[in-house]
C-alpha cells in the first residue's frame, strides 16, 4: 500500500510551520462568504505555509524592478474546495509574527502528494 | 559645433555632451509637467538602480542608443552627421484591477506622445533641435516572464526614435601664419631664366 505523504510528512509540517489565513473565495467558491477554518477539523483554522523569495523584473531597456515570488502552501484535504485564482487571501498575525494583509492568488499548482502552492500578488490598497 | 574638449564635465551643455543627452533631459523636463505625471513619486534617466513597490509610480526616461550616418556626402568637408536616438520609456504602475491596469498603461503613453508632438517644445527646442521623430513602438508587461512576482506592477515601454544633426568641425592642429605665392611662367621647367613674381603675406594671429 502507498504512503500517505499528506498525513505522514505534510501534516506534521503543516502542524509546525503553517499560519492561519483567512479565504475569501472570490474565484473558487464565487458568491460565497469568507471562510477561516478547516474543513476536516472545524475546530482548527484554516491555514497554509508562508513563503517568498527574491525575484527580479525586467523592465525596459534591461531596466530592473526588485519583487519577490510569494506562495502559500495549503494542504487539500483541509478545504472543501481548495482555494484557486482570484481568491483574495488574508495572512494575519499570528503570535509574533506580523500582519502579512490580503493577497491575491494568482495561480495554483498542486502536486501528487496532497499540496498545492498557492501564487500570490499582493492587494493594492 | 563641438569642437571644445570632452572631459566629462558635470554641467550639461552641446559642447560637452550629445544632443541625444540633452534630448532626454528635455523630454523628461517636459514630461514632469504634465498632469498625467502629477503624482509620479520616481523620476529617472538611467537604469543603473533598480526600481522598488515604494517608488511606484515610476517613470524612466532613457537613452537606448543611437545610430548615425552622414548627412551628404562622407567625403565632403568636416563630417555630418543624421542621427537616430532611440529615447526610452518606461512607466510602471500597481494595480489589482487588469482592466484599470491597461487603461492606465494606455493613458500613460498617449500622455507622452500628445506632449510631445503636439507642443514644439522637443523639436523646436533651442538648445537640442529635433527635426522629425522616425518611428515609435509600444507594449504593456505584467510583472516578470513567469508572471509570479508578488506586486501588482505592470509596465508600458515604449521607445520613439528622435532625429537630429550632427556637425563635427574640423579642429585646425597648425597655425596659418604665412601664406607664399610664387609665379612660374611661362611653366615650371621654363621658369628659371624668366624674373617671377614673388610675394610673401605674414597673416597676424
Amino acid at each position: 500500500m502507498a504512503l500517505n505523504f499528506s498525513t505522514l510528512v505534510y501534516l506534521p509540517t503543516f502542524d509546525l510551520y503553517a499560519r492561519p489565513i483567512t479565504v475569501n473565495p472570490v474565484g473558487s467558491q464565487p458568491g460565497q462568504p469568507p471562510y477561516s477554518i478547516r474543513t476536516d477539523d472545524p475546530g482548527s483554522p484554516s491555514r497554509g505555509i508562508y513563503n517568498t523569495i527574491a525575484s527580479d523584473v525586467i523592465g525596459e531597456d534591461g531596466m530592473i524592478f526588485t519583487d519577490h515570488r510569494t506562495e502559500l502552501d495549503v494542504r487539500d484535504v483541509e478545504y472543501s474546495v481548495v482555494p484557486d485564482q482570484f481568491d483574495i487571501i488574508t495572512i494575519g498575525p499570528d503570535g509574533e509574527l506580523p500582519d502579512l494583509g490580503d493577497w491575491e492568488v494568482k495561480a495554483s499548482h498542486h502536486d501528487a502528494e496532497g499540496c498545492t502552492t498557492l501564487t500570490l500578488m499582493r492587494v493594492v490598497p | 559645433m563641438n569642437d571644445q574638449p570632452r572631459i566629462a564635465p558635470r554641467n550639461v551643455d552641446a559642447a560637452n555632451n550629445t544632443y541625444a543627452l540633452l534630448i532626454r533631459n528635455n523630454i523628461l523636463a517636459w514630461l514632469q509637467q504634465q498632469s498625467y505625471f502629477a503624482n509620479f513619486k520616481t523620476f529617472r534617466t538611467t537604469r543603473k538602480m533598480p526600481a522598488k513597490v515604494a517608488d511606484l509610480p515610476y517613470l524612466g526616461v532613457y537613452i537606448v542608443n543611437e545610430a548615425g550616418g552622414p548627412d551628404g556626402d562622407i567625403n565632403h568637408w568636416a563630417p555630418h552627421c543624421t542621427v537616430n536616438v532611440r529615447i526610452g520609456f518606461s512607466v510602471w504602475i500597481a494595480n489589482n484591477d487588469e482592466v484599470a491596469t491597461e487603461n492606465q498603461l494606455d493613458g500613460a503613453f498617449r500622455a507622452i506622445m500628445r506632449a510631445i508632438l503636439e507642443y514644439p517644445v522637443i523639436y523646436n527646442n533651442a538648445n537640442s533641435r529635433v527635426e522629425g521623430f522616425a518611428s515609435y513602438t509600444r507594449s504593456h508587461y505584467y510583472g516578470n516572464t513567469q508572471l509570479d512576482n508578488e506586486s501588482s506592477v505592470a509596465e508600458m515601454r515604449a521607445e520613439l526614435v528622435c532625429r537630429y544633426r550632427e556637425y563635427y568641425g574640423y579642429v585646425a592642429v597648425d597655425d596659418f601664419k604665412t601664406m607664399n605665392f610664387k609665379t612660374a611662367w611661362p611653366s615650371p621647367s621654363e621658369s628659371d631664366g624668366v624674373q617671377q613674381i614673388e610675394a610673401i603675406w605674414d597673416l597676424p594671429q
